[in-house]
């Protein structure tokens, strides 16, 4: 009964832990996780958003700043790592782990000198 | 006194054209040129010229497969004259066969952006998309296979990854602006565009080639679906649809609002180009060229892409002073208005401002 409640618990963790949504261009854009099973061991979550796209979600994000003065900041207040500059103000960040990174971005983006931020999707690129 | 008449002599006698060994080699050397100039423009010369029916009208090869005569680009003898030159198109796609015997001399950068390397072969032994298209732009005229509309212009292959974070999207246009582009191809979509893309692809547009705005042309997709928010539906891009060999849409390519114009991407008539050589690449008529017959054709909005990528060198290798918001324009007040469906204030979602006609384009530059 207890490894049941455990097993139980784990799921709930995995399944409502993070945000299933993300903002583009300040709108909010639904998203469903792809195979939840198999969460766990993959370094990458794939869910699909209210577009039929299918986006992967790793432990980065990409941030866009209007001023680069509270970046030091934000890295210290969410635990996050640089991983690289990405143009003017526009950064490319790591997270402790890929479950906080919706998280994270979505409460970066309310920030009044962010001009936005989103996970550093991953996509299909499809030949034509 | 004798020796001094003779210095003399000789300084006159080199001077004054008796030195004919100086002056012929100069000549000479200009004579070379000249003739390598002309022989490197007869683009009739080149094997599969007859066949490029998206280029240009061959009346045997039209009639024998009732093509429609005007589902070429109208070139005229432009081609003749004009080759993209000191011109850099950047195509981003998914592997290039360095080597192509058609493209001696064309490639001036390579980068992969999986592993930084400049090793751009294809990965998988049967792909030839990025060797297609980038020869349907830059092939040269050599007296081998096909010639590119922009077979004068410099390329740029920049490899991506099938799978791509946006970090990594964003870093191929970093590398396309670094080295400097003039002309993005882009034959590939994830058919959802990321904001951090978009504004990457926005900000060239507008700021790139000192200001003048660097030249971004996407294929809009085969699904025959809407463009929606695609990276082809970004407003400062060149978006471009397909038409076949009737002169009519494709029933395959995508379309919306912000469609600009359409060219020839072919369907029951592929289009020539080049296949990787050998026993690589997918072609199986020829070795090195996907004829317009092949059982494994060249058809699509992939297609269409580049020959407008073509087009545009040869606008800016006529003026290079043109913005990208002049380029976008011409491009499309100069369309034929071609297809079955009405244009409302000069534009319709399925073929945008219409077909592209060189000549025209041409004419108003």
């Amino acid at each position: 009964m207890k490894h049941i409640l455990i097993i139980f618990v784990v799921f709930l963790q995995y399944g409502c832990a993070s945000d299933n949504y993300y903002y583009q261009n300040n709108k909010k854009v639904s998203l469903s996780l792809i195979d939840s099973m198999t969460r766990g061991y993959s370094s990458i979550d794939y869910y699909k958003n209210e577009r039929g796209t299918v986006l992967g979600v790793s432990d980065n994000l990409i941030v866009k700043l209007k001023n680069s003065k509270n970046l030091s900041n934000y890295l210290k207040e969410f635990d996050l790592k640089m991983e690289k500059s990405l143009g003017q103000n526009l950064y490319l960040l790591k997270t402790k782990d890929k479950s906080l990174t919706l998280n994270i971005s979505n409460t970066l983006n309310k920030k009044a000198d962010i001009e936005y931020a989103q996970p550093d999707f991953i996509k299909k690129n499809i030949r034509r | 006194m004798r020796y001094v008449y003779l210095v003399v002599f000789f300084f006159l006698f080199i001077a004054c054209g008796g030195g004919s060994i100086g002056n012929n080699s100069k000549e000479n050397i200009r004579e070379s040129n000249i003739t390598q100039d002309s022989s490197d423009t007869n683009i009739s010369q080149e094997p599969f010229f007859y066949q490029q029916w998206y280029l240009d009208k061959n009346d045997t090869f039209y009639n024998q497969n009732s093509i429609d005569k005007d589902a070429n680009i109208h070139p005229a003898s432009l081609l003749q004259t004009y080759g993209g030159r000191g011109i850099k198109i950047a195509v981003i796609d998914d592997g290039l066969d360095v080597n192509h015997e058609d493209l001696v001399g064309a490639i001036i950068r390579t980068y992969n952006i999986a592993n930084g390397s400049t090793n751009v072969a294809h990965t998988n032994f049967k792909d030839n998309h990025g060797t297609a298209v980038t020869g349907i732009i830059g092939a040269r005229v050599n007296k081998k296979g096909i010639v590119g509309i922009a077979n004068k212009a410099q390329i740029i292959f920049i490899k991506y990854k099938e799978s791509m974070s946006d970090s990594e999207t964003v870093e191929l246009f970093n590398k396309a602006e670094e080295f400097g582009a003039d002309i993005i191809n882009n034959s590939w979509g994830t058919g959802d565009v990321s904001q951090v893309v978009k504004d990457k692809i926005v900000d060239l547009a507008k700021n790139g080639r000192g200001g003048k705005g660097t030249i971004i042309v996407f294929a809009v997709g085969n699904d025959n679906k809407d463009m929606a928010n695609d990276e082809s539906a970004i407003p400062e891009v060149i978006s471009v649809g397909a038409t076949d060999s009737t002169n009519l849409r494709a029933f395959y390519s995508n379309y919306g609002v912000n469609l600009d114009v359409v060219a020839p991407g072919g369907y029951y008539f592929g289009i020539t180009t080049l296949d990787d050589m050998g026993n690589r690449g997918d072609a199986i008529l020829n070795e090195n060229y996907i004829l317009y017959n092949d059982p494994n054709e060249f058809a699509g909005t992939s297609a269409s892409a580049p020959i407008v990528s073509g087009i545009v060198a040869l606008m800016l290798e006529k003026n290079p002073n043109l913005t990208r918001s002049e380029v976008e324009n011409i491009l499309k007040n100069s369309a034929d208005k071609i297809g079955n469906v009405p244009y409302s204030s000069g534009r319709n979602n399925y073929y945008g401002y219409g077909k592209v006609n060189l000549e025209k384009i041409m004419n108003s530059i």
